[in-house]
């Protein structure tokens, strides 16, 4: 008796030790030690209930809502706004995160708070305060359902366009495992860079709201062993110490001949030459591999300064405008200095080079990377690449049927200055009535002012959208 | 058959002899060793054993009763083994009934109940946004929110009713505790750890500030619109001071002070406001703000505290959303400890709603879990109990829990936030 009641016993010990659970801690965006337990925030390894990421909640989106809605989170993304405490004193143009209230620079996916109606005034209105949230028109579709993506799909030269579709999740722009990817889990250092503009020392920063370098792609890389890296064709995808370079048609990767940046591997966007009937790489570099200590990062930065090794082809050689993503005054961007660390990005209003800073524009982060507008518009014109064009694009044909003429994409009016990724609440109700070929689709397009009022940002007053992010 | 045998004389031939006919019959065996001697029978010893014997059997009978209980148990709810048994202390701390469920909510965040338990309150966070009163038996009576607010422009998350029955509502987009009567009447609204609405009109309307009607709180343009007692709509600036605050969960203690988590950025703690201090109107509203914790993740620390509870000692437990843990405190807001951190089943994933019942028993909603887990913390260790409900959609299953009470009656109510309802459960 007193034997069956040890084994007894004994076989208790040995259940209970079989049923484990997993533990979740802290927030889930990177910072991985070796002692991580935040994998289990998001992820459960047997008992998941959202497939193909093994996810504890039944889908991406519900998963990112669970603290993107307020309760865990500043950036409320449900509501578009920037939840703290923080007393605003909204008596500057919007492009200050950390305001209570403030509309995040993407809008919301159910409500949004920034006006999306012109009122009408030149100039800053020191008069104007936010207006009450309204729900979204039009926004980028996450539930994981198949959408449209305007100005992307073959290029072709026949004048009815196609455009591709795509499933889209939080996911797909944002690295949910921050920093952590294959890059360096060590906290943030401040990063310096050189006036010409190569890696110094640091070490990557955290990418601006956890952008992916590229949408639906990864989150950079580290590249180890040997810094002599072969030339890498357009087209072609390359492996290097085991990691692959992801090739898309809007990047080619070449290692960078130029004597200061020997070592490096330069990303240039690419596009198509119909003359010449292949992908060259376009414009100023947009990313780079640097050597440092051995490691190698690579990472997204805003438009260079350092003249291409790479030339683009011109319109007297293949009859096809090229463009150097200069602003509209033939100035590229300017790049950080030394000083100033991190990424110190003044952006203009359109065409000039001096003036009221517009808002959204690159403001330095607390040691961290900083997207730049123009980033912006390299990395929205991954998907929508038939609409990527540099300064002068107007004037010259793109060589694509139907995007013959476009607007600039580059610099100075980048993607982001007259939409937003997330939603908008823009009301546009004349689109197919009177213009019916304006546009290849109803609704607001996630455009940030109603109706076509958006252009008059530019090309009107000297205005300063209170508040628009 | 014997035969006779005669003896034969001279003159007489001879007779048949009669020989005995001997059959064969088989013959044990016998051993050569000497047969045993007889066992001297003792009638006690005998009686021992059949006692014994049935003892033995008695037992096995009470393993076999068991084993079809457990296997009856185990039908009915399979659970891991340590579940189905019944240890040897069995935890006051025990798992409730589903009875069922209220379904005209959005996407439910927020639940707290009447202090007779006649009205249940659910705060919505999709949908219309508002705050549903319901009665027990899950008949809607009514809904409210802050004045003068589009949907978008509300944002309810935690509620709490204080003992006269008003309702506490923290709006995030407000930034602020809008207060309400029990049938959703708006009374005031604390917009700041030392200014309500009252009090501004009070400083602005002097004894006329009772017969203003405020008609909506803009927290994020910091405006108050109210008609003023002439009957005219007026818009005052609202300046606040210095002291910042950004409230997320609430609560009640046991002696009726508030109790609210704040997340202003490094400043995630728990504050006190003192019951003195919400005597109503509040247009003199001075608290003296009692505060523990601090940001971070280290003990003694919070990342977006959710909610704040006491036992019936005076400990506090909050739930630290972000570090996935509780944390206990005691009466004299000294950190203790924290728990339902590791890799057990106890461990919680993301801990929000949390409340503690008349026997010290800690239920904490495990958001992401989508279950309650039941800590037992009547003695000095918080001790992890049970578990009840599980991931799904049908009766006792949860989708996303945030929030919980539990009323004097022994009813539990669950914000089921992604089932869109309101699961009530009996003690």
């Amino acid at each position: 008796m007193k034997k069956l009641i040890i084994a007894m016993v004994i076989g208790l010990l040995l259940v209970a030790a079989l049923v484990t659970s997993v533990l979740a801690d802290n927030g889930p965006h990177g910072g991985f030690t070796n002692t991580t337990e935040k994998c289990a925030g998001c992820h459960r390894a047997h008992s998941a209930k959202g497939a193909t990421y093994l996810l504890v909640n039944t889908s991406v989106e519900a998963l990112c809502f669970t603290c993107h809605d307020g309760t865990g989170a500043y950036t409320n993304v449900v509501d578009g706004v920037y939840q703290n405490a923080t007393i605003a004193t909204l008596s500057a143009p919007l492009g200050t995160q950390g305001d209570k209230g403030i509309p995040l620079f993407g809008g919301g996916f159910d409500y949004t708070s920034f006006p999306h109606t012109w009122n009408g005034k030149d100039g800053y209105d020191a008069s104007a305060s936010l207006p009450s949230p309204a729900t979204v028109t039009s926004s980028h579709s996450i539930n994981g359902s198949s959408q449209a993506v305007f100005g992307a799909g073959d290029y072709q030269v026949a004048t009815v366009p196609t455009y591709g579709s795509i499933t889209l999740e939080c996911t797909s722009c944002h690295d949910p495992h921050g920093r952590a990817g294959r890059g360096p889990t060590t906290s943030t250092s401040t990063f310096t860079a050189s006036a010409s503009g190569g890696i110094l020392a640091g070490l990557p920063m955290p990418s601006y709201r956890l952008l992916r370098f590229e949408p639906t792609g990864s989150n950079g890389f580290e590249v180890t062993g040997s810094t002599t890296l072969a030339w890498w064709a357009a087209g072609n995808s390359q492996s290097t110490d085991g990691i692959t370079v992801r090739e898309t048609a809007n990047y080619w990767y070449t290692p960078n001949t130029s004597s200061t940046l020997d070592g490096t591997v330069m990303f240039y966007r690419t596009r198509y030459d119909s003359v010449a009937g292949e992908w060259t790489a376009w414009g100023s570099y947009i990313a780079q591999i640097g050597d440092l200590a051995g490691r190698s990062y690579v990472y997204a930065r805003p438009a260079a300064s350092v003249t291409a090794t790479v030339n683009a082809f011109s319109a007297t050689t293949n009859g096809v405008k090229t463009s150097t993503c200069k602003d509209g005054s033939g100035n590229l961007p300017p790049l950080p200095t030394a000083t100033t660390g991190g990424w110190l990005y003044t952006i203009y209003a359109c065409g000039s080079t001096t003036g009221t800073s517009f808002n959204n524009n690159g403001t330095t982060l607390a040691g961290g990377l900083t997207a730049g507008r123009a980033q912006l518009g390299y990395w929205c014109g991954t998907c929508h690449d038939r609409y990527m064009a540099g300064s002068g694009s107007r004037d010259f044909n793109s060589g694509d049927g139907y995007y013959t003429y476009r607007h600039n994409s580059a610099s100075s009016a980048v993607c982001v200055d007259c939409h937003v990724a997330h939603g908008t609440s823009s009301v546009m109700t004349n689109t197919n009535t009177i213009y019916p070929t304006a546009s290849l689709t109803t609704g607001s397009i996630l455009m940030k002012l109603d109706e076509r009022s958006i252009c008059l940002k530019c090309h009107g007053h000297s205005v300063n959208f209170n508040y628009l992010p | 058959m014997a035969k006779k045998k005669t003896t034969p004389t001279t003159e007489e031939t001879p007779t048949e002899v009669e020989t005995p006919v001997v059959t064969e019959t088989a013959q044990p065996e016998t051993s050569q060793e000497p047969p045993a001697p007889e066992e001297i029978q003792d009638p006690e010893k005998e009686e021992r054993r059949r006692r014994w014997l049935l003892l033995i059997l008695l037992l096995l009978l009470l393993c076999c009763c068991g084993a079809s209980l457990l296997f009856l148990r185990y039908v009915l709810k399979p659970a891991p083994l340590p579940q189905l048994l019944v240890p040897p202390q069995a935890s006051a701390c025990t798992a409730p009934t589903y009875v069922f469920s209220i379904n005209e909510v959005d996407k439910p965040v927020g639940v707290a109940v009447s202090p007779d338990g006649q009205r249940i309150y659910a705060a919505e966070s999709d949908g219309q946004r508002l705050v549903k009163i319901f009665n027990r038996d899950g008949k809607l009576l009514g809904s409210f929110s802050p004045p003068g607010t589009s949907t978008g422009a509300r944002e309810p998350r935690y509620i709490a009713v204080d003992p006269a029955g008003r309702v506490f509502m923290v709006d995030r987009y407000s930034n602020a505790i809008f207060i309400f009567d029990q049938d959703g009447r708006f009374l005031d609204a604390i917009i700041s750890p030392d200014q309500t609405l009252s009090k501004l009109l009070a400083e602005k309307l002097g004894n006329e500030a009772a017969k203003a009607l405020v008609t909506n709180y803009d927290g994020v343009n910091l405006q108050l619109h109210y008609i003023d007692p002439q009957g005219t709509a007026q818009t005052l600036p609202v300046k606040l001071s210095d002291k910042n605050w950004n409230p997320l969960g609430v609560r009640f203690d046991k002696l009726g002070n508030l109790v609210y988590s704040d997340t202003t950025p490094d400043h995630h703690n728990v504050n006190i406001i003192p019951v003195d201090a919400l005597k109503f109107p509040l247009a003199t509203f001075e608290p003296k703000i009692v505060s523990f914790g601090a940001s971070g993740s280290a003990a003694g620390q919070f990342n977006f505290p959710q909610v704040a509870v006491q036992d019936s000692q005076g400990n506090f437990y909050v739930s630290d959303g972000n570090n996935s843990r509780l944390s206990a405190w005691d009466a004299t807001l000294k950190y203790r400890t924290f728990f339902g951190f590791g890799s057990a089943e106890s461990a919680l994933n993301l801990p929000r709603g949390l409340w503690v019942t008349d026997r010290d028993c800690l239920l904490a909603a495990d958001a992401v879990g989508s279950t309650i887990r039941v800590y037992d913390v009547s003695k000095t260790e918080p001790t992890f109990a049970t578990t009840f409900g599980s991931f799904g959609i049908g009766e006792g299953e949860m989708n996303y829990p945030v929030d919980l009470v539990v009323d004097l009656t022994g009813r539990l109510y669950v914000a089921d936030r992604d089932n869109n309802r309101v699961e009530i459960w009996s003690y």
